[in-house]
């Protein structure tokens, strides 16, 4: 048999799915369609600025530590969508297995809906980034660093579309849907039919060297940051594309926190396992939402990540926010060479803070609001059992709390590490600098964040089916 | 007769260690062409563990499957796969079609996985689906069928192209009794076409209509009757006898 045999019938199953849930799928393709945007924009702003003016890449650099916690953000909660999809698919995914579609159209399946959605999100999401960039232009140009011709006269900037870089956004669009479905479409493919037919899910079992790969790129991510202070405090000048990737810094906010947020990442399985097992015996709501986290890692997993790398950086710019002088020596230096006054925090900043908590909130209600899809047939089953409405709207917001929770402590343990590590090379002695920490910042990351995504998700609506425990049609 | 489906000294083991449970033990069974075999026994007998080991969905743990002369142990994955779209049809209780497919979506997927052009695979299908009595029905979604012309859809997704083996686990377990009649006179016309069936009930009227009837307990064959009359004359309500 060919390895397009059957190509048609997959792909028309793939697109059939992808209709019957419009909701899912609208939502797969807007979450891909944000970071394409934010990259289509930045295409135009940073060819715009001149990046040298300053000494060094801190545009690219704020624009990275933007961008790619937006892109995990965005790529972990569209692989959290696909996955419920395919989970939802299980027995449908069995009945095809019975009737003699093998591994690969059962991979096929997931990977079409999946990466297809995403490269319509992320195709869409260029005009609306450059159709925002194009409105805002006005004001966003007073961000850059100014343009000058040989004669030392500043350029006005103008708004303008190089083709090339179009290109550039698309292929990263088609890489990133492609790689958000793979693992999904990788799990769909070795689903035991027996098993998927009788509506079983496969365990899963635990992958410690998974965990042990986190550690080990989170730790990676620690020795970047005391090499990045060290050559910093000697005045290294480094190529442009290490600094961007692995040792820069932008006002004090290191690039080496995504290599450890990245680490953190790989932790995140075994960390919703934990708190399955790991969970009071009361309340009910928050074991119940406990174990339904522990019970569905492809969906609690990546919402951890998400969250873990909105709250890790957010932490790391609440940092600058309470200790002034780090924030204010390197925004001081970036000043004077702009020949402006120094405020003591930068907008930029500001606006980054209100950026994370939002991307943070967006992605857990997202979450929850897949997770209440996918235990439709258990709040069923609740019902069936006498259990109140407001059970329900308890056990969404113990289940957003914990995800948030997981995510802002995992998030924060990796800023913080980071920080010290900073701090260590830079004082020296002594290494624990409690004064300097972001006190106000972690209050809030780990107490009010999580109990405003709790809230939120307790307030949000959700359906109920008028008959409990019904039987889904054919 | 030439067995069509021979099961030898099967065993199959969930689980390891304290927690191992045999869901069969040591089953032998033979279905020829044109027989319909009934399986009985209570919840958690093996039967449905029967059902899947016959049709390559999973792997007995001691043993041997045979299907049409092929040793089911000597295939990888995709050879079972491949088993199950060109000599083997499943028909279970509920979940039996795919809801993205219209009726002759159905029937014809398997032969489209296959490769074959999807014009021809369609038009296999629509042969298949008059065999059920369906063709005008050949174009609804499964949710506008009802209960029965489900039933009758998967068999003839079952049957169409060259099955030589038509396993049904519960295939009326859903229905009320008149429309389960007519469900086992299908699946009766089909194997006195020459397919061999093996039916998992547990209700004593659907297995009249089997040439012999296997009870399973614990995981064993503890009994095998051998019909004493023809199955219930006049052919079935739905079928085509």
């Amino acid at each position: 048999m060919s390895a397009l045999a059957g190509s048609r019938a997959v792909a028309r199953l793939a697109w059939r799915d992808v209709a019957r849930h419009p909701g899912r799928s609208l939502l797969v393709a807007a979450v891909l369609a944000l970071p394409t945007a934010e990259l289509a924009s930045a295409t135009v702003l940073l060819r715009t600025s001149d990046l040298k003016a300053s000494g060094s890449f801190e545009q690219a650099n704020v624009f990275t530590l933007v961008f790619l916690p937006t892109v995990a953000a965005a790529a972990l909660t569209a692989a959290a969508a696909i996955a419920v999809g395919a989970r939802r698919q299980l027995r449908e995914l069995g009945l095809l297995a019975a009737v003699g579609a093998d591994r690969r159209h059962l991979g096929q399946i997931v990977l079409l809906q999946g990466a297809g959605l995403g490269l319509v999100g992320g195709l869409a999401g260029i005009p609306l980034g450059l159709a925002v960039t194009w409105a805002a232009f006005p004001v966003m140009r007073t961000w850059l660093n100014p343009v000058v011709d040989e004669h030392g006269a500043s350029i006005v900037p103008r708004f303008s579309v190089i083709g090339r870089d179009i290109r550039w956004v698309v292929a990263f669009t088609a890489t990133v849907a492609l790689l958000t479905s793979l693992r999904p479409a990788f799990a769909a493919a070795k689903v035991p039919v027996a098993a998927a037919l009788a509506g079983r899910r496969p365990s899963r079992a635990a992958r410690p060297r998974l965990a042990v790969a986190g550690v080990a790129v989170a730790l990676v991510g620690l020795v970047l940051q005391v090499l990045a202070t060290y050559l910093d405090g000697r005045g290294v000048l480094l190529p442009v594309q290490v600094e961007l990737l692995f040792l820069g810094t932008f006002q004090g906010i290191p690039s080496p926190l995504v290599w450890t947020l990245a680490g953190v990442t790989m932790l995140t399985p075994g960390a919703v396992a934990l708190a399955g097992r790991v969970t009071p015996q009361r309340p009910a709501a928050l074991r119940l939402a406990a174990r339904d986290t522990a019970r569905h890692p492809g969906r609690s997993a990546p919402a951890v990540a998400a969250v873990a790398a909105g709250l890790g950086v957010l932490v790391v710019l609440g940092s600058l926010a309470s200790d002034p002088p780090v924030a204010g020596e390197a925004w001081e230096l970036y000043a004077l060479s702009q020949g402006v006054r120094t405020p003591p925090f930068p907008p930029a900043l500001r606006l980054l803070l209100v950026v994370f908590t939002a991307m943070t909130l967006a992605v857990v209600l997202v979450v929850n609001a897949l997770g209440r899809a996918e235990a439709r047939d258990d709040f069923a089953v609740l019902d069936a059992l006498g259990a109140a409405p407001a059970t329900r709207r308890m056990l969404a917001a113990a289940s957003a709390w914990l995800l948030t929770e997981l995510g802002a402590l995992l998030g924060v343990a990796a800023a913080l590490s980071v920080l010290v590590a900073q701090q260590a090379v830079r004082v020296f002695a002594p290494l624990w600098q409690p004064a300097s920490l972001p006190w106000v910042m972690l209050v809030l990351v780990v107490v009010a964040v999580p109990a405003v995504a709790a809230v939120a998700a307790a307030a949000a609506p959700g359906r109920l089916p008028h008959h409990p425990v019904e039987r889904r049609p054919a | 007769m030439t067995a069509v489906l021979e099961l030898e000294r099967v065993t199959h083991v969930y689980g390891s260690g304290h927690v191992a449970v045999a869901a069969l033990d040591g089953v032998s069974l033979a279905v020829a062409a044109g027989e319909l075999v009934a399986v009985m026994g209570p919840s958690g007998a093996g039967k449905s563990t029967l059902l899947n080991l016959a049709g390559g969905l999973d792997r007995p743990t001691g043993g041997r499957v045979v299907v049409a002369g092929t040793d089911l142990g000597r295939l990888d994955g995709r050879g079972l796969a491949a088993l199950r779209r060109r000599r083997v049809g499943y028909v279970f209780q509920d979940v039996n079609l795919l809801p993205g497919l219209t009726a002759a979506e159905n029937v014809a997927l398997p032969r489209e996985l296959d490769g074959v052009r999807t014009r021809d695979a369609r038009a296999e299908a629509l042969a298949a689906l008059e065999l059920v009595g369906l063709t005008e029905r050949a174009g609804a979604f499964p949710d506008e069928l009802s209960g029965g012309e489900r039933q009758r859809v998967a068999i003839a997704r079952a049957v169409a192209g060259e099955r030589v083996l038509l396993l049904a686990d519960e295939p009326t377990g859903a229905l009320d009794a008149l429309t389960g009649e007519a469900i086992l006179g299908v699946l009766r016309a089909r194997c006195d076409d020459g397919i061999a069936g093996v039916l998992v009930t547990h209700e004593a009227r659907y297995a009249g209509w089997a040439d012999r009837v296997v009870f399973l307990a614990d995981g064993r064959v503890v009994d095998e009757t051998e019909r004493a009359a023809p199955a219930p004359a006049g052919g079935s309500p739905g079928g085509s006898r």
